[in-house]
């Protein structure tokens, strides 16, 4: 199954999407891990009386309200919003593959119960299921936001995982390693599952930018990754005041949080082409 | 026909029942006291806190508090605002449902007329440099929070060229007797910024769902028949492939709601615009859970209707699905 | 032999589809063609699928499927005129006006989502200008030429509303909407039972006769070609085979392959004889070799058979065929 995967992100690396998409990756990783340990400013040391100064030299993305390097704040930043969204999408993986495999398996009204659930859960907007959710706290701890967003992304791929499991039970090489005695374990292991990994992968790195986007928006309103803590949506909030006389503020963040998206996403497309070359 | 209808609008139905539950259930399981906050801003005493709880049924067994919440729904009732204290929910939700209509419409046109052209433009250049690079602006846009881009276009736009208004709907200071004329264009004038935000945002998608669907039609036997038989290339791409690829879209349209709802929040919220997405914003801040809630709902509702629109919509378009339908 | 009037003169047509990646080399699915027709003939263009032939039909119309080219030095002449040269709005002229097409599968070659009728429609208002309502009358009588049983009803009707039968009567009246000189008809019965076959291949004799219309009837059943072609050109990997009158072609097969697949019918008056089947399978186009195509699978082959490409030597009154046996006979 990890071979099959390996294989599929070489296969994605070599189309022109991959390419930039990966590139731009590492460089956001790279910047990401390394940059608060090799920045020389620190991405929070406040400096009420100095306020927002301009890009130069010493600052290469200027500073924030309270003359912190943006720069610094955009790597730590980052560390953050990254790690939020990938252990949040390893949740609703997790989430959705088990119940897609339940569904599938189980059949009959539990199936029929299930996906009737992620029907009506799909038909709630997200957005709207993550704000009832983190509304009831004043101060949001980092991991209710990354269990409520990893709780309501799953849904999609229950369904994904469910549809595999469905058309690959009948298939005669599962009837046959069940005829030789293998259980449910060891078909669901190295049968459904490596053939499910493909699309599997691609479904999550697109979620992944679809959380990223979330994660920043909910910053935004106040409902994300909590101050101090930097975020890029929450220096977004913070540049709001001072975004006519400093929009360099602003304009940072926000495109840190383009560049991440878009790397993923051309990355998601990238595997979708290299699983399915008639899809591009 | 009528059968296949019957069957869509029960299953419709059971699935906004099952949204509604989950949503009930949502609240009432989330940690924490949907009163704290009042209690915490209002200084209320022992009594009017006991009060409140009653009103809103929170000393209840859950079971009680459930049926007390179907029993409001049929009649049309989502509850009193805790914020806006005593008024109802629904008339919040009416009185600004409007403005994100006209947003949301807006937003949904301008997608599904210029991203539906400018995908089937890429299709029928495929892979030139018009076609890449589109490709590459609208993922871009896609990747670009609407929060954002609606904050930068209020700084530049509005604020350093004053090229047009910054937030909320109409110009408060407009006079009374302005004609409707001066009304329209003010309004218009409103209206483009935020619209813009939404709809850049979220055009990838129609874009390449129809150039996917254009390249396949395209491919088919039916277009090359045409163009045997003399037609224009025009008539063969409109007439026949776009004609042909048309029905997806239609079904694209259904999922489009869940898109412009979330988009709504944070443009309504950076431009001030008086709707659904700037209520929600505020209920947010305030903690006031009915007005979320019904929200919410409203939205739920909205997705499942559009959702039985869009094959509706699918169904009248295609006749192939028609006949089957009629048979089936 | 003096010449009727010439419509369509091909010479030395080779389609080519350039290589994928690096290292491969193009295929040449069509390679030097000759053919010709005559003003109210009858040329059937017989051969296996992948020999070729639907290629050098759509070919004549510019239709060849991206990324497929002519190579330069293919000439197909109508009347006079190099449609090879021809492009945008000329071409547009010639297709369904003065060469018409029916195509093979009738489902997915008519639009789904427009009826018949409005198909029609534009298929006659593409080139002569006529009312809606002109329009409309032309389109029905046109179906009820073609056989429809109920052309008003067939009008109104989408294509899956249709039996396949009527489907492809309704392709063929699209495709003599434009009043062609030629009809292509790309193997106009596979699609169909084989009671229908008949009627369908009897309405296209009739309607040709009427109209004094050419046909290219492509197929890959000699037994549709007996009685209903003129000439018949036998195609094979890319190439002409042989080419002959269609009595004298039954009567004396030249080229191995022609016999060979003239043994492969089924005959009444020869019961009791087994099939013969070809052995082997055709190559595809990206396989073929520098000899002879057929070679590997004929059971006459001569040893320079497989490496030198035998020429299409002349037998006799317009009779061709491409062998190193024909060859061998005339000297």
């Amino acid at each position: 199954m990890i071979g099959s995967l390996l294989d599929l992100i070489r296969r994605a690396l070599r189309h022109p999407s991959g390419r930039t998409g990966g590139l731009l990756l590492a460089v956001l990783a790279v910047g990401a891990l390394l940059g608060p340990l090799v920045l020389p400013h620190p991405a929070d040391m406040p400096d009420v009386v100095a306020g927002a100064t301009p890009p130069s030299a010493g600052h290469p993305f200027g500073t924030d309200q309270l003359n912190r390097d943006i720069l610094s704040r955009i790597a730590t930043g980052g560390r953050i919003s990254l790690a939020v969204a990938t252990l949040a999408m390893t949740l609703s993986l997790t989430l959705g593959c088990l119940v897609g495999l339940v569904a599938g398996y189980a059949g009959g009204w539990v199936d029929a119960i299930l996906m009737r659930v992620v029907d009506a859960a799909l038909a709630i907007p997200r957005l709207f299921v993550i704000l009832l959710l983190l509304v009831v706290w004043e101060r949001i701890p980092l991991a209710a936001l990354i269990v409520v967003l990893g709780a309501t992304g799953w849904f999609a791929t229950s369904r994904l995982v469910r549809g595999e499991v469905l058309r690959l039970r009948h298939h005669g090489f599962v009837l046959a390693a069940q005829g030789l005695g293998a259980g449910p374990a060891r078909t669901i292991t190295r049968h459904l599952l490596p053939n499910a990994a493909g699309p599997l992968l691609v479904a999550a790195t697109l979620g992944v930018g679809d959380v990223i986007l979330l994660e920043a928006g909910l910053s935004f309103l106040g409902l994300g990754i909590q101050p101090p803590v930097p975020s890029w949506g929450g220096m977004v909030l913070d540049a709001r005041p001072l975004i006519v006389t400093a929009p360099w503020t602003a304009i940072f963040p926000g495109a840190a949080i383009v560049a991440t998206v878009l790397a993923v996403n051309l990355m998601g497309d990238a595997l979708q082409a290299a699983l399915d070359p008639r899809s591009a | 026909m009528t059968g296949w209808l019957v069957r869509r609008l029960l299953q419709s139905a059971a699935t906004f029942a099952v949204a509604i539950l989950l949503l009930f259930f949502l609240m009432r399981l989330a940690p924490g006291d949907p009163l704290g906050r009042l209690t915490e801003e209002r200084a209320a005493s022992e009594q009017e806190i006991a009060q409140l709880r009653a009103r809103f049924g929170l000393d209840q067994p859950i079971t009680s508090q459930l049926g007390a919440f179907l029993a409001g729904l049929t009649r049309g009732d989502l509850g009193v605002s805790i914020e806006h204290y005593p008024e109802r929910v629904t008339g919040l939700i009416a009185a600004r449902l409007p403005a994100t209509l006209l947003l949301g419409g807006t937003a949904l046109v301008l997608n599904f007329t210029l991203g539906a052209w400018l995908g089937v433009r890429q299709a029928v250049r495929r892979g030139s440099r018009f076609d890449r690079w589109l490709s590459r602006l609208a993922l871009t846009a896609y990747a670009t929070p609407s929060f954002w881009l609606g904050l930068l276009l209020v700084t530049f736009v509005s604020i350093r060229w004053q090229l047009l208004p910054a937030a909320q709907m109409t110009d408060p200071l407009l006079s009374q007797d302005a004609g409707l004329l001066t009304r329209l264009l003010d309004l218009a004038r409103h209206l483009v910024l935020p619209a813009l935000t939404l709809s850049i945002t979220s055009m990838a998608l129609p874009m390449r769902h129809q150039r996917a669907a254009l390249l396949a039609t395209a491919r088919l036997e039916f277009v090359a028949a045409a163009r045997a038989r003399g037609l224009s290339e025009r008539r063969v791409l409109w007439g026949h492939a776009w004609r042909a690829a048309l029905v997806p879209l239609i079904t694209l349209l259904g999922l489009w709601l869940p898109i412009l709802v979330s988009g709504s929040v944070f443009v309504e919220a950076v431009f001030n615009w008086p709707g659904l997405g700037s209520l929600a914003y505020q209920a947010i801040a305030a903690r006031d859970y009915p007005v979320l809630l019904g929200t919410a709902m409203l939205v739920t509702a909205a997705v499942v209707v559009s959702g039985l629109l869009a094959d509706l919509g699918y169904a009248l378009v295609d006749p192939r699905v028609r006949l089957a339908r009629e048979s089936g | 032999m003096e010449k009727q009037a010439r419509l369509l003169e091909i010479r030395g047509l080779t389609i080519r589809f350039p290589a994928g990646g690096k290292g491969r080399t193009d295929s040449t699915p069509v390679r030097g063609v000759d053919l010709h027709l005559n003003r109210g003939e009858v040329l059937a263009l017989v051969g296996e699928s992948g020999s070729g032939k639907s290629l050098t039909g759509l070919s004549l119309l510019g239709l060849v499927p991206h990324p497929g080219r002519l190579d330069p030095g293919s000439s197909i002449r109508l009347e006079g005129v190099e449609l090879t040269a021809l492009r945008g709005e000329a071409l547009r002229q010639i297709r369904g006006r003065r060469i018409g097409m029916v195509f093979q599968d009738p489902l997915a070659s008519l639009t789904p989502v427009l009826t018949i009728g409005t198909q029609l429609r534009e298929a006659l208002t593409a080139h002569r200008s006529l009312t809606r309502s002109e329009a409309h009358r032309r389109g029905e009588a046109l179906l009820g030429e073609v056989g429809l049983p109920d052309p008003a009803a067939g009008y109104q009707a989408y294509p899956h509303e249709l039996s396949g039968g009527m489907r492809q009567r309704a392709l063929i009246a699209l495709g003599l909407a434009g009043e062609p000189d030629l009809l292509i008809a790309d193997e106009p019965t596979s699609a169909l039972d084989v009671t229908v076959q008949a009627q369908i291949l009897e309405t296209l004799d009739r309607l040709r006769a009427d109209r004094g219309m050419a046909v290219l009837l492509i197929t890959h059943d000699l037994g549709v070609v007996a009685g209903r072609a003129d000439r018949v050109a036998v195609m094979y990997a890319g190439q002409i085979v042989e080419q002959r009158d269609t009595r004298a072609l039954f009567r004396e097969p030249a080229h191995p392959y022609t016999r060979a697949l003239l043994r492969a019918i089924p005959r009444l008056d020869r019961l009791g004889e087994g099939l013969v089947p070809i052995p082997g399978m055709v190559p595809s186009p990206g396989e073929w070799w520098t000899g002879c195509r057929f070679s590997p699978r004929c059971g006459e082959a001569l040893p320079r058979c497989a490496n030198e490409e035998p020429p299409a030597v002349a037998l006799g009154d317009d009779h061709l065929s491409r062998c190193w046996l024909a060859a061998k006979s005339k000297t």
